[in-house]
């Protein structure tokens, strides 16, 4: 299919602002179909084993440099949910950028932990993962037809420290209690994930990057609201617009002179965080914030930033 | 509604559990919560650590089984817990029968050495897959529709 058919205009300038001369190789990349990536569930079976019955059945599997547990799939035999691996719970499909706010979250054992928009469960089975299904994660939905699936993926993946909640994220910022981390992976116009949904970039519209800006806004004050002293708080979005990211990390700062941005250290390909954008000029910390494009390691595009409360 | 089980339900379902499955140095670390009649789920062991006002809960912790004629049915992930300590009804299945349980099929052929009447958990190597009603010739299948393999 013609990039002229699947790109629209505002899309188009919009990145050609951001991107200049890097834009068309960003275009090109959103375009590439992408590869299939999985977790392994180290909860209910060793890594080393479960690669091992991959393999002779016939997977060909290659390891994700910056993603413990995390494989790309370069070849399988079958459909992935046909396998019995699947079924039993043993791992879980995941987009290898998917996996980084997870990894920077890093949450340790018997922590309580606040995923604010938890549907599928992704982030949420990783966590506990990472947890070894200790302490307790809220897991919030607010969108009920979404929950279904949160709580599916949970029960496969044998997680049991969870907690589902229906809540509009926002709220949070007004509940008794408080956390010791917490993740906003925030709702946003997904324009790191055409290679995933070619539909994204005919519906993006500058209108809805404003108005998912203004939540993720309101979403990032209330989690970091909700955190504890000294909690560690991270937010993140598969979009690649500057208002959904830096801009939204940076009004945060302006808010909260006790929010610190840390330095992310993973060993992977990366672009520079934006630090001026249309005549504004954002918080230099913002710098050690994660902005990757598709092109970068092969992957969806992704912007993740690791925000500490400080005394 | 869900309520917290009683210490009395706790310990008469573990005991059941035990004689069951013959469970041998299996220790019952988590509490339960029933919602129903029927259904009981394994709360989270730090769940009290919580404040749980204003928060609108939904699920708490992972489905574990339910109480029906036949006494309790294991959910998949509740075999997988205590399938490895269970030393009797356990029906250990081949490949082809393995086939026919993941797509939802009843099983007729297979070792019934080692079982009795009732819930059976369905093996296959070293993986547990749930449990299933062994009637004294056939095992029903009991797997939950989103757990098995659509061709």
């Amino acid at each position: 299919m013609k990039k002229e058919n699947i790109i629209s205009k505002q899309f188009k300038d919009y990145f050609e602002e951001l991107l200049q001369e890097e834009a068309e190789e960003f275009f090109e990349w959103s375009l590439k179909p992408l590869g299939s990536c999985i977790r392994v569930n180290t909860l209910k079976i060793k890594e080393k084993e479960l690669i091992q019955r991959l393999e002779e059945k016939n997977w060909k599997l290659k390891k994700i440099s910056f993603a413990p547990n995390g494989y790309k799939v370069i070849k399988k035999p079958m459909p992935i949910g046909k396998t019995i691996e699947h079924v039993l719970g043993y791992f879980y499909v995941q987009e290898s950028a998917s996996m980084i706010p997870s990894i920077v979250l890093n949450p340790k054992k018997h922590s309580i932990v606040l995923d604010m928009a938890a549907a599928p469960g992704s982030k949420t089975t990783s966590i506990a993962q990472i947890m070894m299904n200790t302490g307790i994660i809220i897991a919030n939905e607010p969108e009920m037809n979404r929950l279904r699936v949160l709580r599916s993926n949970i029960q496969r993946m044998g997680i049991i420290n969870t907690i589902i909640t229906r809540m509009d994220g926002r709220s949070f910022k007004k509940i008794p209690q408080k956390f010791n981390y917490v993740l906003v992976d925030a709702p946003c116009t997904a324009s790191g994930t055409v290679r995933r949904n070619l539909h994204i970039p005919k519906m993006w519209s500058v209108k809805a990057v404003e108005k998912l800006s203004k939540l993720q806004k309101q979403l990032i004050l209330s989690g970091f609201e909700s955190l504890e002293q000294n909690g560690t708080l991270v937010y993140s979005t598969c979009s690649v617009s500057v208002e959904e990211n830096e801009e939204v990390i940076n009004f945060l700062l302006e808010k909260k002179e006790c929010a610190r941005v840390e330095k992310i250290n993973l060993k992977l390909k990366k672009h520079e965080p934006v630090l001026e954008w249309k005549n504004k000029e954002y918080d230099k910390s913002i710098k050690n914030a994660l902005r990757i494009l598709p092109q970068d390691n092969d992957s969806e595009g992704f912007f993740v930033c690791k925000i500490k409360k400080v005394g | 509604m869900a309520v917290i089980l009683s210490r009395k339900e706790k310990k008469e379902l573990i005991n059941y559990l035990k004689e069951r499955y013959e469970l041998k140095n299996f220790d019952f670390t988590f509490d339960f919560l029933k919602s129903g009649k029927e259904r009981v789920w394994v709360i989270p062991p730090e769940f009290n650590k919580i404040n749980l006002e204003k928060l609108k809960i939904e699920f708490v912790g992972s489905y574990f089984g339910s109480y029906d004629d036949e006494k309790f049915r294991l959910s998949v992930e509740a075999s997988q817990i205590i399938g490895p300590s269970a030393k009797k009804n356990v029906v250990l299945l081949n490949e082809e029968n393995l086939n026919k349980w993941v797509r939802g099929e009843n099983l007729k052929d297979f070792d019934s050495n080692n079982l009795t009447k009732g819930y059976v958990l369905i093996k296959n190597k070293n993986d547990f897959y749930g449990s299933g009603k062994y009637t004294g010739n056939i095992i029903l299948n009991m797997l939950a529709k989103n757990r098995r393999i659509k061709d």
